[in-house]
């Protein structure tokens, strides 16, 4: 009996060779790292707003600063109702993407003086991208988010403030002369191609971006900030600007999706209505750059003019796809691209919206500059990125109404003007619209759902938040918005001071 | 001839041994059983050897032997006999029927054969027999409705996916997946997928791989106490498979079995037939959905430009599909001597699906043998090649077939979309009725254009040393391997307009590989007149590794260059890998005591260690008890109690993780302008991962009345499972989405309850009547982790938001979606556009847990003649028909007829009260109602014949002398599967194998991609 007890014990060994010695290089894979290059994450986070954008973007900002109408009756957005899966997703993917990514990387390179300038250059991108989820939801978890704990939802003006000194530093802390630091391969910053100084310029610009937002409601905040920024140094010139690269070999839902492959969208109809009343020569010469019909099934009786689609159908019209549509082949940058590696630009920021920003703090009296010229000069840049040749343009801007003073119809102007300047940059447009009430952004044609939690006859001034917070974070929420139904979408932000529908005989009370 | 043949290929086979053949002698006889009727199947064995052979049809046998000895003659359900051989050359036997079946034997864990009344738990077991019945070539639903507590679901027609849940779902994540043990070594079910909502394809993976007709019998291992010996691999409960082997070998021992099968879609959504294409009862060659007027035959200008009568073109998804056809056919040829016996099998099977091209085929070659080498030593040898072969496997979700038609206008004519292209400049260009929209597209183009194929190759065997130390001491070797290589390509093969990135190409290739390297120690003993013991102790090293490599193209040149290098420009074309490993090392004993052959104890205890675990955390340890009492023999009964035995036992088992889940790394990829890419995982890693822990009790009955007249087995079970590795879901502003934890307790509680009546069993007559019923409540106690205090767990989300949920102190697999509004009075409410008020918060509208599911099998006999129905019953439960749902938005659902064309006012409230005024059209209200959930929540409930045989026994004394020199039995039978539903409330479609996946929640949606089909066939058994 002893032998087979010996035996069993040398058969177990046998078997159980080694024992778990070698468990830890079995349980890690071979095809990863643990240390993370900065431009690995870098590019993704410059493409993240195209990565989703119908659901994050044209759903909904798009919708709202009325560049797009919806031609699918199943959509409910453009009656402001909230679809999780649509634009929640920009929540998740700014939380856990973007900003988990950023703070990893403070992690590994925090210390590191070497990587003090790529740093900066996120830090200026994650700002930027800030903004863009405060002005969706308003309060949101800010300080402490993102390195795997909840944390307490801040006030928006908390945030902008802490925005602005956070650009301040980084835009001071980036040193263009010191060769020791890390510097983005090629390619991997797809914005500014490396350029740190069109990365300073740019930080000033969201700035002065913050700055002018909060003209409401903290006026002396504003005028403080937007001229360190212009003293500071913003963009000088279209070569400035913000622009993602779309790459022509890969997939992306952008407008040129929906706008032609897929026939979701059209232009809209508030829109082409300002192509042809602002200049008394009658039609934006960039019109036809943007648009045009695209042969299908319908047509307008006079395709002379280009029309688009009123927004907020219930039941979308079967004709509403002969509205005009994108133009693929129209020379504009933004639809065709560089010809060869890149076949859209995303505009993030315009150099004329910075031009814009700095004509309405002269407007206001803020910085020096004539109002009227730098408006003007506004409408000309935007002119010249789209092509539009230098007669056409001229003849554009000599029809239009010159502004002067600090009243709500310059204001009205101005910032009809920047809208226009900034198609196709929905984001950006609806939060002008919810801070000044202009351009005349209509309701819904068919009403405000009764779905949606938007007061009936009045405009949506937000995204409701995700269900993921509601349903696992709903004790961090601001107290008066923490359940589905109190967190309506006619909340207005901090920034946004008034209601549309005070707005009479075109003008508003509100922006001085 | 014939058996020259045999003879000499039976001298190839043992050259090795040097046995000489010259000395054989033989016997021969008859078995009968008490009635003078022949006992076909029964066994004779030469004691202390593997030489064996069985009956006939006829009950004659003959066994060759070298040396006298014992022979041993056996059948399940008769008292077995030995008789000494003697020099006699005939012995005819007289089986005696033992109606208390005290001596069934069944496989038990590590393949072990026990008693069955030795059991302290419950066991069930199938026979090959009863598993083809209904000539189903896929194991696992051909298990369907043949084992009580076992919840089959499938989806994706021929080829596709199963879901196998014993005893419930102990699972937030899914981990349910039963270990299936092909003759002691685990088979890998891998590769298995599922499609998506939108997309995807469905394949049944690994299990498929294994063959039917080669099973021996099945037993399936629901709790924790039968499976606790395979560890953490058996924590959710084991099938252990044995194959046939050699010992069965009768007459010349070849045997063929073959079928053909038709199958053809029978069960659709229900369409609505009088309006078509149009809106607002106007008439619109290029809308996309059926609010235009009513049918009228009028000639109207098609979306083709052709004037056509305005008519309904009905029945397009059935005219769509094809007839199935599927064939099968197993040629084995077994024998064996007293030293040893073999099988050799190759089995060719051919699987045509509804959808075109659609076709799963494989291939199957099996040796198994076994040998005795000398006194001490027997080795058993097995070796299996398997070539799986799918094709053109149907799209899922939304972008399948099925829902373009169902979202199609009701007057577009199959012939105007075939062949679903125009060839414009050698290109295939496709034909769309209304402007391009992935919602919109031409089912026929997308058959034409999505190209996927998949192979397997796969070997498995094992070889076994048994070597007997003496009568009592005993120790098992195995080696086992199962090792495949898996290939798949897909992509489009032509270019559209919903993606500018086709046609493109993808490939992958994958190696995997699983040791596993067993000894198994045994002793056992009598000790007096009273007692018997046997302990075990055993140890097990597995290694489970498996590399991939994918490849894409990103978009093509041309349709004409579908491969990798086809790729119009080359930086587009990127690579993947993927790496899995995981090593569990274990040791395990048991030990079983009998008192008086009437009172036995066992416990098993199991050591694992995981390498998917942290260090500190990863050996665990699961113990097991159980007792079994076998009244009917320890006290007097009345006679009308042949067998009564009581069982008790409980059992707790651990799991373990998947590989890579306890460190935090970074995975790099390529991405747009051909960027190296990575990004913070989602989910949180957590290097303080402990081993899920499940505990198990179960008590049960079995009775037997009357001599087997009625026979009751019952179970009552209550599972515990706990700490279980879950992704929790975090608040996202955390940074990230879900967190790797340990959480959780669920409980399954249930009864089974199988029940057989035996009315009439008379020698030409018989009828069997089996019920099986099983009961299973799964709960959610807790879900608290350790940081957090989560009311609820996500187990699914669809596009829309339903969401299938486990909440916190209820059934788990709640279904959450969106009702309506209502006011005090139960009045639906409208706001002022006259249209429903959704509720925006998410409320419970049902469960898809059923308050029973049962089988009911008849099995009758007459003279030549058999009939076997299988009927499968689920009763509760609720599903959402999310394709009802979203063909209701364009107006194309029965349902959408209900409240007429003409605009209307909604019987409901406004929110003040009072009662709505406001006109809707039809399509505004219906668009509205396809997104409230509650609409479309359905009671589960079916009842369906779901295998029915008619089998005739061709006796074979009268087919002439030639043929029975050669046939030792033949047997054909008509097959029919899926026939029809007694009842079911689901809209046209089924509540069974209605999902586009077999994940948990995907259970509550009514979605499939491919209708279910009615199957018809007929098969053939012959043996020579």
């Amino acid at each position: 009996m002893k032998k087979y007890i010996i035996f069993i014990k040398v058969l177990l060994l046998t078997i159980v060779v080694g024992c778990t010695e070698d468990f830890e290089e079995i349980n890690t894979p071979s095809n990863a790292v643990t240390e993370v290059d900065p431009s690995w994450v870098f590019n993704q986070m410059l493409q993240k707003p195209v990565t989703n954008y119908q659901r994050n973007i044209n759903l909904y900002p798009d919708f709202y600063a009325q560049y797009w109408s919806n031609t699918v009756s199943s959509f409910e957005s453009p009656r402001y109702e909230y679809v999780d899966g649509w634009i929640g997703n920009q929540w998740n993917e700014f939380y856990t993407g973007s900003l988990a990514d950023y703070n990893a990387q403070l992690d590994f390179y925090g210390d590191d003086p070497t990587y003090t300038n790529a740093l900066a250059q996120m830090e200026i991108w994650i700002c930027a991208e800030w903004q863009r989820m405060t002005d969706t939801y308003g309060d949101i978890p800010y300080y402490g988010a993102g390195v795997g704990e909840t944390v307490p939802y801040n006030t928006q003006e908390e945030i902008y403030y802490d925005l602005i000194d956070r650009l301040t530093t980084a835009v001071n802390t980036i040193n263009e002369d010191d060769t020791t630091q890390y510097v983005f391969p090629d390619n991997y910053d797809l914005i500014f191609s490396g350029d740190l100084s069109k990365w300073k310029r740019f930080g000033n610009s969201m700035r002065l971006r913050l700055a002018m937002r909060m003209s409401n409601v903290d006026a002396v905040k504003a005028q403080t900030e937007a001229v360190a920024a212009i003293t500071a140094g913003v963009m000088t010139s279209n070569d400035d600007g913000a622009h993602i690269p779309l790459w022509a070999s890969g997939w992306y839902d952008y407008l040129h999706q929906m706008a032609y492959n897929w026939d979701n969208i059209r232009i809209s109809k508030t829109f082409t209505d300002h192509l042809y009343n602002q200049s008394s020569i009658g039609e934006d010469p960039r019109a036809s750059f943007w648009l045009t019909y695209k042969e299908d099934n319908y047509t307008l009786d006079d395709e002379t003019v280009f029309t688009g689609v009123e927004n907020g159908y219930d039941l979308v019209p079967d004709n509403a796809l002969a509205g005009a549509t994108i133009n693929l082949d129209g020379d504009y940058v933004g639809f065709v691209g560089d010809g060869g590696d890149t076949a859209y630009y995303m505009p993030y920021m315009f150099y004329s919206e910075v031009v814009f920003l700095t004509a309405e703090a002269a407007l206001r009296g803020w910085a020096s500059g004539d109002a009227n010229s730098l408006y003007l000069e506004g409408v000309q840049a935007s002119m010249d990125y789209v092509g539009v040749d230098a007669t056409s343009a001229a003849d554009y801007i000599s029809g239009l109404p010159t502004i002067s003073g600090a009243s709500e119809e310059s204001l009205k102007q101005l910032i009809t003007q920047k809208w226009i300047a900034n198609f196709p940059n929905g984001s950006e447009s609806w939060a002008d619209f919810r801070r000044t009430d202009y351009p005349d952004i209509t309701l819904p044609i068919d009403g405000v759902s009764s779905s949606a939690s938007v007061a009936s006859g009045t405009w949506v001034k937000r995204i409701r938040y995700p269900d993921n917070q509601h349903d696992l974070n709903s004790e961090s929420m601001p107290s008066s918005q923490n359940t589905v139904s109190t967190d309506r979408m006619d909340i207005k932000l901090w920034w946004d001071t008034a209601n549309t529908n005070t707005k009479a005989n075109g003008l508003m009370n509100s922006n001085f | 001839m014939c058996k020259k043949m045999l003879n000499f290929l039976v001298i190839v086979f043992l050259f090795s041994s040097g046995t000489v053949l010259a000395q054989k002698k033989s016997i021969s006889g008859v078995i009968n059983d008490e009635s003078g009727m022949p006992v076909p199947g029964a066994n004779i064995v030469l004691k202390g050897t593997n030489n064996g052979v069985i009956t006939d049809f006829d009950g004659n046998y003959t066994i060759e032997f070298s040396e006298e000895g014992i022979l041993e003659y056996s059948m399940l359900g008769f008292v077995s006999q030995s008789i000494p051989t003697n020099g006699q050359t005939v012995i005819n036997v007289t089986l005696i029927e033992d109606v208390q079946t005290l001596n069934e034997v069944v496989v038990t864990a590590l393949g072990i054969k026990k008693e069955k009344k030795a059991l302290g738990y419950s066991v069930q077991e199938v026979s090959g027999d009863v598993l083809t019945n209904g000539s189903n070539g896929n194991v696992s639903t051909a298990l369907q409705g043949k084992v009580a507590g076992v919840e089959i679901t499938t989806t994706g027609g021929v080829g596709g996916n199963t879901r196998i849940e014993l005893r419930g779902n102990s699972s937030l994540t899914d981990n349910n997946d039963v270990l299936w043990v092909v003759d002691g070594v685990p088979f890998s079910a891998g590769d298995s997928s599922d499609g998506g909502l939108f997309n995807g394809t469905s394949n049944g993976g690994g299990l498929l791989d294994i063959n039917p007709d080669d099973i021996e019998s099945m037993s399936v291992l629901k709790g924790g106490s039968a499976a606790a010996l395979y560890g953490s691999r058996g924590a959710n409960g084991v099938v252990v498979v044995t194959t046939k082997s050699g010992k069965q070998s009768s007459g010349l021992g070849i045997s063929y079995t073959g079928s053909v099968m038709v199958s053809n879609a029978a069960y659709f959504l229900d369409l609505q037939e009088q309006y078509g294409q149009g809106n607002q009862r106007v008439y619109d060659e290029n809308s996309t959905s059926s609010w235009g007027p009513i049918f009228d035959g009028s000639l109207k200008t098609s979306w083709t430009g052709e004037e056509l009568a305005y008519v309904a073109e009905k029945d397009r998804l059935k005219n769509f599909t094809e007839m199935g056809v599927s064939s099968k056919h197993t040629f084995s040829f077994t024998n064996g001597n007293d030293k040893g016996s073999y099988r050799a099998t190759v089995s060719k099977e051919w699987n045509e699906g509804i959808f075109k091209n659609h076709e799963v085929d494989k291939l199957n070659y099996d040796f198994k043998s076994s040998y005795q080498i000398n006194d001490w030593l027997n080795m058993d040898a097995k070796a299996s090649y398997i070539k799986n072969e799918g094709s053109q496997r149907p799209n899922q979700g939304f972008y399948s077939a099925v829902s373009y038609f169902n979202a199609m206008p009701a007057n577009i004519r199959l012939v105007d979309l075939a062949p679903g292209y125009d060839i414009v400049n050698n290109e295939h260009i496709e034909k769309l009725y209304t402007t391009a929209n992935a919602n919109f597209r031409n089912p026929y183009f997308i058959q034409e254009q999505t190209v996927n194929s998949d192979e397997r190759n796969r070997f498995f065997g094992n070889l076994t040393a048994n070597i007997s130390f003496s009568e009592h001491l005993k120790l098992r070797l195995r080696y086992g391997l199962d090792n495949y290589r898996y290939e798949t390509v897909s992509g489009y093969l032509y270019a559209d307009t919903v993606n500018d990135q086709r046609p493109n190409y993808n490939t992958s290739e994958k190696f995997f590989s699983e040791e596993n390297i067993e000894a198994l120690l045994s002793y056992n003993n009598d000790f007096g007149e009273d007692f018997s013991f046997g302990m075990s102790a055993g140890a097990n090293k597995m290694n489970n590794n498996s590399d991939e490599l994918s490849s894409s193209s990103g978009k093509l040149i041309s349709e004409d260059t579908f491969f990798l290098s086809g790729a119009e420009d080359a930086s587009t074309i990127s690579t993947t890998e993927d790496f899995s490993e995981r090593e569990i090392q274990s040791v395990y004993g048991f030990v079983d005591l009998s008192y008086k052959d009437y009172l036995f104890f066992n416990a098993t205890a199991r050591n694992d260690w995981s390498s998917a675990l942290p260090a500190d955390n990863n050996s665990y340890f699961y113990p097991s008890a159980s007792l079994s009492a076998l009244i009917s023999e320890m006290v007097e009964m009345p006679t009308w109690i042949s067998y009564l035995k009581l069982r008790g036992s409980w059992a707790e088992v651990g799991k373990d993780t998947d590989p890579y889940n306890t460190t935090q790394v970074y995975t790099l990829g390529q991405g747009n302008y051909n960027l190296t890419t990575t990004s913070e995982p989602n989910n949180l890693v957590n290097s303080d991962l402990k081993p899920e822990i499940s505990s198990s009790s179960e008590v049960g009955v079995d009775l037997r009345l009357f001599k087997g007249l009625l026979g009751f087995d019952f179970t009552y079970y209550d599972e515990k499972t706990k700490n279980q590795i879950a992704v929790v879901s975090l608040d996202q502003s955390s940074g990230y989405s879900g967190r790797y934890d340990n959480l959780g307790l669920i409980t399954n509680r249930g009864i089974e309850l199988m029940t057989t009546i035996s009315p009439i069993r008379k020698d030409k007559f018989r009828v069997d009547l089996s019920l099986n019923f099983s009961k299973n409540k799964g709960v959610v106690e807790e879900l608290s982790t350790s940081v957090d205090d989560d009311e609820f767990y996500t187990f699914l989300t669809d596009n829309d938001g339903v969401q299938v949920r486990g909440t916190e102190g209820e059934r788990m697999g709640d279904i959450f979606g969106y009702a309506y509004v209502r006011d005090d009075q139960g009045s639906i409410v409208v706001g002022s556009d006259g249209l429903p008020i959704v509720d925006d918060e998410r409320q419970v509208l049902g469960n898809i847990q059923p308050d029973f599911n049962g089988g009911i099998g008849l099995n009758v006999t007459y003279k030549n003649f058999s009939l076997n129905t299988l009927f499968a019953v689920q009763q509760g439960g609720e599903i959402y028909s999310l394709t009802e749902a979203s063909a209701t938005g364009s107006g194309n659902t029965l349902k959408t007829l209900s409240l007429g064309r003409e605009a209307f006012v909604v019987d409901a409230n406004f929110e003040d009260g009072s009662a709505n005024t406001v006109l809707v059209e039809p399509e505004a209200y219906w668009e509205k109602v396809s997104g409230i959930t509650e609409e479309f929540i359905y009671d589960a409930s079916y009842m369906k014949l779901s295998e029915i045989s008619i089998g005739y026994n061709f006796p074979v004394s009268t087919l002439g002398k030639k043929a029975q020199s050669m046939l030792s039995s033949a047997r054909i039978s008509l097959v029919g599967r899926n026939l029809f539903y007694v009842y079911k409330n689901t809209p046209g479609t089924v509540p069974d194998a209605s999902s586009y996946s077999t994940s948990y929640g995907a259970k509550a949606f009514d979605f499939s991609p491919v209708p279910v089909s009615r199957v018809v066939g007929c098969s053939l058994n012959l043996k020579f």
